[in-house]
């Protein structure tokens, strides 16, 4: 048993500079760093995703104050501590996990493997989700990936977090919350359908403590709490 | 705590204000005394903690503890502010339980009901089993709300509120259980593509799901079965205690609970006669129930109500005659809390280590059991009550064919259907029974009065506890020796068909052979029997609710 010293100063200030850009910017970011981490671990790629951690709780003050950062947080650490011979091993879970029979695998990282009939690829939501990304101006770069992959829509809610954030920084409000309604209705009709279910599988598939572990972890409270997020601003949009 | 595991850490944070003027050693001596009889608990007097909340949440991550209990007086730190230092020291805000205590409560003269409710905040704290994303709702704090004056420069701070979630590998499905969906006072649930799911916005996290799941499949955090189990437990060990459940939103009170040791509650609509009995079967002096404030208006009124009243005329039946008194609403005076009556224990308090399951329709049975204990031989059965959580099935035995529709539309298991090698036997168990009736409209033979369910209460039905109803003869396939029915349900068809044209080769068939050979007979080399068949009625309709028996 101890008393806690009476010098101990006031807690630190919360909310510090928080402001709804820069919320936009904190949930860009993260988006961009989570979807990031679902694309093949290819070493080039995997340096930028590290710095991109390395670079992501320390700078944004906001981020602690969210229920998501925990498991974040986690994966940032898990990430900080990779070395160049992982990156073999990355490979294989990715593999295992992501790739192998993706349409009837463990957990296929595709929208239309959960919500088409059958897991069909390239179907009506496959073109649905393509649909909603041209129609706020974004196209793909390349055929890489198909549209529906858990990279791509997540890296398309960091664009429309970036534009927010942009709307913000300009004072223009109406366009601000267009892109919060943007965000919702991609939230509603695609990633919130399927998302959770993919990374509670993810989770359950992947060895305990490996990478993808913590990034269903992370990614599962982020996009189920950014829906939420979404949800609330629109209701009570910030001043 | 449960035998063989570890206790997880528990940090006790107590706010110097809650000492007399030069009595701060008793302070001091009462963490020593929690850290010495509770097993892994740090606890401290912390300076000014109910200003600076974010003290407590430093202290826990300090100390190592993953749980926390914050003694504070009535208006010492919003739980919103306390909320975020939490977070911001990477502690789960709802593993915080926080102990409203009056200022300089503790002194040389004593600590009236201190010690009890923090070991109680303890027990509490280690029940919780952690959040998951779906049971948050984020909410922006509103103008004025209770924050820091440092958060009020910039956005406003985001707060959360808990909200239940549905463990859809538990949950039975809108179509054989739904009362989450039935009991929601704000239609926050509601089904789709066959599942239940919540609606956030809509929720206010009051819990009445929790305590109307069947299968313990919903669950809220801060507000689970296993907390509230685990914090009556420890306060059931005090002497002859009076325990209150008070709602979250009850007004007046301030930290003195005048004798009373209290439990808050979401919603005082979660405390079930389970709940009381349980209190009162381990040892409980009083049980009594704090509603919410005038502003609330709370739907559940007279749903307490009636489990008040139900909760008394079992007491009453079991020879309690301060039932009255001894369970009762309690309410908030100017003077502040009424006081508990001085009544001797009904039950007994309990000698095991095991935490009293509040799940019903278990709870009410295993507390009835308990308080029937020292004269089993009296009958003790109470009329049909709305209130009751527990129901009772009768079956005719002479109408029953045992098909086991009812033992299918069952939720909880309480009807059964077992198949042996040579005889099939529906059971029921009371004591699972939550009297919601969906057995009686599947039942075939309702006509006949086979089956008859009411929310009536029967301590000798739940001291057999499962029971065989009615045990019958399996018809064996002639053909292959694979079961056919229950040799009651063949005779129930023959004498539904005899008065039909042309009836003889059909039950002949129904009879002799189960559902394979019978469609291979009747399609390869029957032409006599496929003749006969064809001039009956078609199969769906005459036996639609029976479609087992055919191919």
């Amino acid at each position: 048993m101890t008393t806690a010293p009476a010098t101990s100063a006031p807690a630190p200030r919360s909310g510090q500079g928080s402001s709804p850009a820069d919320l936009a910017e904190l949930r860009g970011a993260a988006f961009e760093l989570l979807g990031a981490l679902f694309c093949y671990p290819a070493p080039g790629d995997l340096a930028e995703v590290v710095a991109a951690a390395r670079d992501f709780p320390s700078r944004r003050c906001l981020a602690p104050e969210f229920a998501f950062f925990p498991p974040l947080r986690a994966l940032c650490d898990r990430l900080l501590n990779l070395e160049e011979s992982d990156l073999g091993g990355l490979e294989r879970e990715y593999v295992t996990l992501l790739l192998v029979n993706s349409s009837q695998g463990l957990c296929p990282p595709y929208e239309s493997a959960y919500l088409e009939r059958e897991g069909r690829e390239r179907g009506l939501v496959t073109i649905a989700v393509e649909r909603t990304y041209a129609a706020s101006g974004v196209a793909l770069a390349d055929g890489r990936e198909l549209p529906d992959h858990a990279s791509l829509e997540l890296g398309f809610l960091s664009l429309l977090c970036d534009e927010e954030e942009r709307a913000w920084r300009e004072g223009d409000v109406d366009r601000s919350l267009d892109f919060l309604r943007r965000e919702e209705e991609f939230h509603e009709l695609h990633l919130q359908r399927w998302f959770p279910t993919f990374t509670r599988r993810l989770a359950r598939a992947a060895p305990p403590g490996s990478l993808y572990g913590l990034l269903a972890e992370a990614a599962r409270a982020f996009v189920v709490h950014d829906g939420d997020l979404v949800r609330m601003l629109l209701a009570e949009p910030p001043p | 705590m449960r035998p063989g595991s570890e206790p997880t850490r528990v940090a006790v944070a107590l706010c110097d204000c809650l000492a007399s003027p030069g009595d701060a050693d008793e302070l001091t001596a009462l963490c020593a005394s929690l850290e010495r009889t509770l097993p892994d608990v740090r606890a401290a007097v912390v300076p000014d903690l109910c200003l600076y909340a974010g003290r407590g949440p430093a202290l826990a991550v300090d100390s190592g503890a993953t749980r926390l209990v914050l003694g504070t007086s009535a208006d010492g730190g919003s739980p919103d502010e306390i909320q975020r230092r939490a977070r911001r020291a990477g502690l789960d805000p709802f593993a915080i339980v926080l102990v409203r205590l009056p200022r300089a409560c503790v002194s040389k003269q004593g600590s009236d009901g201190v010690v009890p409710r923090l070991a109680a905040a303890v027990a509490r704290a280690r029940a919780f089993a952690g959040t998951t994303p779906d049971q948050l709702r984020p909410r922006l704090l509103a103008e004025g709300a209770a924050v820091s004056r440092f958060s009020l420069l910039a956005l406003p701070p985001i707060t959360y509120e808990p909200v239940p979630s549905v463990a859809h590998r538990r949950c039975l499905g809108p179509g054989r259980c739904g009362f989450c969906v039935q009991t929601c006072p704000r239609s926050a649930l509601a089904v789709e593509d066959g599942r239940v799911v919540l609606d956030k916005q809509r929720c206010d996290g009051c819990g009445l799901c929790v305590t109307a799941c069947p299968t313990e499949a919903v669950s809220l955090p801060g507000s689970s079965l296993a907390e509230y189990g685990a914090q009556l437990e420890s306060l059931l060990g005090s002497d002859e205690p009076a325990v209150l459940f008070h709602c979250r939103k009850a007004v007046g009170l301030d930290g003195a609970t005048g004798g009373w040791l209290p439990v808050q509650v979401p919603c005082i609509g979660v405390v079930t006669p389970g709940w009381m009995l349980q209190a009162v079967a381990r040892g409980a002096s009083a049980v009594g129930l704090t509603r919410c404030g005038p502003e609330c208006g709370c739907p559940r009124e007279p749903v307490v109500a009636g489990r008040l009243a139900y909760t008394r005329d079992l007491l009453r039946l079991l020879g309690d005659e301060a039932a009255a008194d001894r369970v009762r609403t309690v309410a908030v005076t100017e003077a502040g809390l009424e006081p508990p009556p001085r009544l001797p224990s009904f039950g007994r308090p309990d000698a095991s280590d095991a935490a009293p399951s509040l799940a019903e329709p278990a709870a009410t049975a295993e507390a009835l059991l308990r308080l029937h204990e020292s004269d089993p031989r009296r009958r003790v059965r109470l009329r049909a009550h709305r209130a009751s959580p527990l129901g009772l099935v009768r079956v005719r035995a002479s109408a029953c064919t045992v098909c086991g529709a009812c033992a299918a539309a069952c939720p909880t298991g309480a009807l059964r259907l077992e198949e042996g090698a040579e005889d099939v036997v529906l059971s029921y168990d009371a004591t699972a029974c939550v009297g919601c009736e969906r057995c009686a409209p599947s039942c075939p033979e309702q006509a006949a009065g086979a089956l008859a369910v009411d929310r009536s209460t029967d301590l000798i039905a739940l001291a057999r506890g499962r029971t065989p109803l009615k045990l019958e003869a399996l018809a064996r396939c002639r053909n292959c020796g694979g079961p056919i029915a229950p040799s009651a349900m063949l005779v129930r068809i023959q004498a539904l068909l005899a008065d039909e044209e042309h009836a003889g080769p059909l039950l002949q068939v129904l009879g002799d052979l189960c559902v394979p050979c019978r469609g291979s007979t009747l399609s390869a080399g029957g032409p006599r029997l496929v003749e006969a068949a064809s001039r009956q009625p078609p199969p769906a309709r005459l036996n639609a609710s029976r479609g087992e028996l055919w191919p």
